[in-house]
């Protein structure tokens, strides 16, 4: 009994106790609670066990369900400290360049190699206790694309995660380029160019370079056309001290002197914004541009680097290029969803 | 462009026949205003394109400066620079398939006609033709640098590379000077150069180096014997390392400017300095060690994250 106890409190795949199939697993589970119910058994364990075979069950029958719609997988996080279990259902999972990214329907999982413990501190702390607002009217605002950390911890593997708060109609950026085929309407470059100039202007704000923004840490939501900055925050640095470090990915945009200098300042987000800019066309040297033939004010400005001031340059964007491009500001819809995104389904 | 081989027999012919060796350098570069096929202005795209006798391209642009006092470079260049510098290229083919495009710089700010002079990307001696049609103006002032940032701006924004586009791998672009980098380039001078109209009023020179670092690996050749550079040489140099950092290098016989530039490519394709260094002769071994002496070895990113 004892060895029986064990070995089901040790599954995590609820397939290794339960068969693929929703008609099946039902009586299985029936079967099980019958053995396994505090009722039924008188074991000191078999409450716990009991718990962990319908906690099996219920992920199992999700998967199921689920499965048609939009694939879903879990993954397990035990904490080190006290040996909690952390189940994250997430849609997809990728490499960045210090880990995983776990993207869910309502939560975002960085987690971090153990040798990027310190960058896994700085994110921490940033997001903690460095955002500030001048008003509750900013707050409100602002705070909605900012990320709220749920949970942080570190994992029994040495490995350092955290769990940040999304809402369903986020999507990784990754993910949209995906959809597009990596390389997106400008229209709706503009828009994403707008959010993010926009958190840069928040950034000059708190007197900080988040130095990370990316495909793997901007979500956007094409439902309001707006940008959540979840992640990035790992390299964030206050302005004139030291820059900690970048993806190799983006070194090779930081201007130059930055590269010679090695210090945080207003320009580097606004220039990491322009190299977004490129790559969601499809072009992240702006080699060409070829999106852009015709539309030269919006191609000249994604080229040439950015004046010190993020609200002057979000002034420039707004009134010389983005009006004159696309003509006065109007919300353009987009019917993309979940089943597009994640299962790649697009209208050609 | 960029179709046909270099051959040094071509050069050979293409020299005598036009009897280099008893011309001055006045006599050689002929032209006495700029050639309207050198002229950036209103030039929408210079290409440099894969081509049956090049299909691995790889562009390099040199960018000499037409002032007063840099007159000797710009002789020794059509005398032996260039048929050094392409034959030692095949030769030791740190890269393949090189398309060569000449720049000539002089001083916009102080008024020059003609600031900037642009062949096309070349691989035969069709270059040599360019070479010569290049405007030594000679003019320049005492502003304490020349525009050498406008061959920056043309090559980010009119240039199209195959081996970027196609290959992911960057081009190479060199200016060579004995006057301090150009702090910024103002806006009337970009429209009266190019004929672009940009958004600010002028652009500082390191953002210039960002814009054109995205396509090319840019270093500078500071001419040790240049005028200037005797004069001012701690302004100079201090200048362009605070710049361009390792990769701003000495160049202390102008005459080598081919093997070091050759040289300094080996070294960023990955090639041990030292193995280089030994692979030159006598005087041209010196020169070369004492110009890579501060450049480092590839830099590699291998890791994901750059720890600054």
């Amino acid at each position: 009994m004892e060895k029986e106890i064990l070995k089901i409190l040790s599954i995590k795949n609820p397939f290794i106790l339960f068969s693929k199939d929703i008609y099946i697993i039902k009586k299985e589970f029936k079967n099980l609670a019958m053995k396994w119910h505090p009722d039924h058994n008188k074991n000191k364990k078999s409450n716990e066990v009991f718990s962990h075979i319908k906690e099996l069950y219920e992920d199992a029958v999700f998967i199921l369900e689920k499965k048609n719609i939009v694939n879903e997988m879990i993954t397990v996080f035990i904490e080190k400290e006290n040996k909690i279990n952390h189940k994250i259902r997430y849609k997809r999972s990728y490499k960045f360049e210090m880990g995983d990214i776990y993207v869910g329907n309502t939560v975002i999982v960085y987690v971090f190699d153990k040798e990027y413990k310190d960058f896994f501190k700085n994110s921490i702390k940033i997001i903690s206790s460095k955002f500030s607002y001048s008003s509750d009217r900013m707050r409100n605002e602002i705070s909605r694309y900012l990320p709220e950390i749920i949970k942080y911890f570190q994992t029994e593997d040495n490995k350092y995660v955290i769990i940040i708060k999304k809402t369903k109609d986020f999507f990784l950026l990754r993910d949209v380029l995906s959809y597009y085929e990596n390389s997106m309407d400008p229209k709706h470059v503009g828009w994403i160019i707008s959010s993010l100039l926009n958190l840069c202007c928040y950034l000059n704000y708190i007197k900080m370079s988040n130095v990370g923004i990316s495909l793997d840490t901007c979500f956007i939501s094409l439902k309001y056309h707006s940008v959540l900055l979840a992640g990035g925050w790992w390299f964030s640095t206050g302005f004139g001290e030291k820059l900690k470090g970048i993806s190799s990915k983006s070194y090779d945009y930081l201007p130059s002197k930055n590269k010679i200098n090695n210090i945080a300042d207003n320009k580097i987000d606004i220039e990491i914004v322009k190299m977004i800019g490129r790559e969601l066309l499809g072009d992240i040297r702006g080699n060409k541009l070829e999106k852009l033939n015709g539309l030269e004010e919006f191609k000249r400005w994604l080229l040439i680097p950015s004046s010190k001031d993020p609200v002057k340059e979000y002034d420039i964007w707004y009134n010389n290029i983005l009006t004159k491009t696309f003509g006065i500001h109007k919300f353009i819809k987009i019917d993309v969803g979940e089943n597009d995104i994640y299962q790649n389904k697009r209208n050609k | 462009m960029g179709s046909g081989k270099w051959k040094p027999n071509d050069w050979s012919t293409y020299t005598t026949s036009r009897s280099y060796s008893t011309k001055t350098t006045e006599e050689i570069y002929h032209s006495r205003k700029i050639n309207k096929d050198l002229d950036p202005h209103g030039v929408n795209i210079r290409e440099s394109r894969d081509s049956e006798d090049n299909p691995n391209s790889n562009a390099v642009i040199v960018s000499l400066d037409v002032t007063r006092s840099m007159s000797p470079v710009l002789d020794s260049m059509a005398r032996e620079g260039l048929n050094n510098f392409i034959t030692n290229l095949y030769d030791r083919k740190p890269i393949l398939d090189p398309h060569l495009m000449i720049m000539a710089v002089g001083d916009a700010e102080m008024g020059d006609e003609a600031p900037l002079q642009v062949t096309q990307f070349e691989a035969d001696i069709r270059i040599a033709e360019q070479l010569e049609k290049i405007w030594l103006e000679q003019r320049g002032g005492n502003n304490m640098y020349e525009s050498y940032a406008l061959p920056w701006y043309f090559a980010s924004m009119h240039t199209n590379i195959d081996c970027l586009e196609k290959r992911n791998k960057k081009g190479y672009l060199f200016t060579i000077g004995d006057e301090a980098p150009t702090p910024y380039l103002r806006k009337e001078d970009i429209k009266r150069v190019t004929g672009d109209v940009i958004e600010t009023d002028r652009i500082d020179g390191e953002d210039l180096l960002s814009m054109v670092s995205r396509k090319y690996e840019v270093f500078h050749l500071i001419i040790e014997q240049g005028n200037n550079y005797q004069r001012y040489p701690n302004k100079v140099l201090n200048e362009w390392f605070k710049l361009l950092g390792q990769k701003a290098i000495r160049l202390s016989d102008h005459k080598k400017m081919a093997e070091v530039i050759v040289s300094t490519i080996q070294v960023n394709e990955g090639l041990r300095k030292e193995d280089i260094i030994n692979s030159w002769d006598g005087d041209t071994s010196l020169v070369v060690g004492r110009a890579l002496s501060g450049l480092p070895d590839k830099f590699h990113v291998e890791n994901k994250v750059v720890r600054l």
